[in-house]
């Protein structure tokens, strides 16, 4: 009897774990962390082919994207204020879900107002850039630099 | 100097090691003279090296059981129940390769196999231990001041948390002159960081040093709170491997 009490509870847990772990890294989303902190227009305009890119090859549904900017990268933003082109590509990444963080400390040290960042809000400021990419690779995501 | 140049493909041979000693000897020679070069050759070799390591074998699924470390902190908390949990654990390794096997051998999925495949669930990493490191390769000083700013806000928010964080500054290519003592911009502010957080450390690759001291004839002397490694890529390649975060700034 205690066996099969025994048996059942690692039966129990066998089938709880990989629940926990699914809870995690979940399975069928492929999360993944673009990490820009060049100033170069065209290593943004770049940047932003290769997650369009990734969506392509993998499909939006299944996708969990977060562009991660800091130092030069938040001319990303900006340049996409003043140029149709990349703010074309900031507005239809947005729309498939990519989410576009930038980084407080970053805004701080060069003066820059949120305002100046095309289609910023202080829900997508992160403290620290290089903070948020170290946290965002332990929670899954996979880090690619463009 | 242009005319000179090895095609791709020849560099691509190179990196690969397909060259006889004389052929390769010869490719090398081109190389070293000219810097523009090197630099290219070396991130060839990296992303080699990123490339193979995330097709080892021991990561793809069937034959992760071996890998010594765990870095799936989401089993910590069954530590405790030892017994049961590694029984546990042994059906979770059975279930999670077979999930993978479904889902493909992409670089991604084998990464997740790796979480999957931990062998020993007593985590020697827990959630409460992290490793990062930051390969600094094209910091200017503006950045360079950002970076290590961003590097206390790690230790600080650390430090708020409980956690226990380690970080590994390896420093090469065009971000070498942060560390040079007759350079650096802020040694004072590095000498601070260092010895208020020892979890840090500051390293410069070896080969960008002696490619330095070559081209400007003479040795080149780094700050004392920075230590040499051999070499910088193979140093990024050996932390990822041990499962250290890593962030290329």
């Amino acid at each position: 009897m205690r066996n099969k009490i025994f048996f059942a509870a690692v039966l129990l847990l066998a089938m709880a774990v990989p629940g926990l772990a699914s809870a995690a890294t979940a399975d069928d989303v492929t999360r993944v962390v673009y990490h820009v902190n060049q100033g170069d227009p065209g290593v943004h305009m770049g940047a932003l082919r290769n997650v369009q890119n990734h969506i392509n090859a993998v499909g939006a549904d299944g996708m969990d994207i977060k562009v991660v900017m800091h130092g030069g990268g938040i001319n990303l933003l900006i340049g996409a204020s003043q140029n149709p082109d990349l703010q074309a590509a900031v507005d239809s990444l947005k729309l498939q879900g990519v989410d576009f963080q930038v980084c407080r400390n970053t805004l701080a040290s060069r003066n820059v107002p949120l305002e100046a960042l095309y289609d910023a809000t202080e829900a997508d400021v992160v403290q620290s850039g290089v903070a948020q990419l170290s946290i965002l690779q332990r929670e899954g995501y996979t880090y690619i630099k463009p | 100097m242009t005319d000179v140049r090895p095609s791709d493909e020849i560099l691509n041979a190179f990196v690969d090691g397909q060259f006889s000693p004389e052929d390769r000897l010869f490719t090398l020679k081109s190389i070293a003279g000219d810097e523009g070069l090197s630099r290219e050759v070396c991130d060839m070799v990296q992303l080699k090296e990123l490339v193979a390591m995330a097709y080892r074998p021991e990561v793809l699924p069937g034959a992760g059981q071996e890998r010594p470390r765990s870095s799936g902190s989401w089993v910590g908390w069954w530590g405790a129940a030892a017994g049961v949990a590694a029984l546990a654990l042994a059906a979770t390794v059975f279930l999670g390769l077979d999930r993978d096997r479904v889902s493909g051998t992409a670089p991604i999925v084998a990464g997740d196999a790796l979480k999957l495949d931990a062998p020993h669930p007593v985590a020697s990493v827990s959630s409460d231990h992290q490793r990062v490191l930051l390969h600094v390769t094209e910091v200017d000083i503006v950045s360079a001041r950002g970076l290590l700013d961003d590097v206390e806000f790690m230790f600080e928010t650390a430090l708020l948390n409980g956690q226990e964080l380690q970080v590994q500054m390896v420093v090469h290519g065009i971000a070498m002159d942060l560390v040079r003592a007759d350079l650096a911009p802020f040694p004072e502010r590095m000498r601070a960081l260092v010895s208020t957080y020892p979890g840090l450390s500051i390293t410069a690759c070896g080969q960008s040093l002696a490619r330095r001291a070559r081209e400007e004839g003479g040795a080149i002397e780094l700050l004392p709170w920075v230590q040499e490694v051999e070499s910088g890529v193979q140093e990024a390649a050996r932390r990822q491997a041990e499962g250290w975060t890593y962030i290329r700034v």
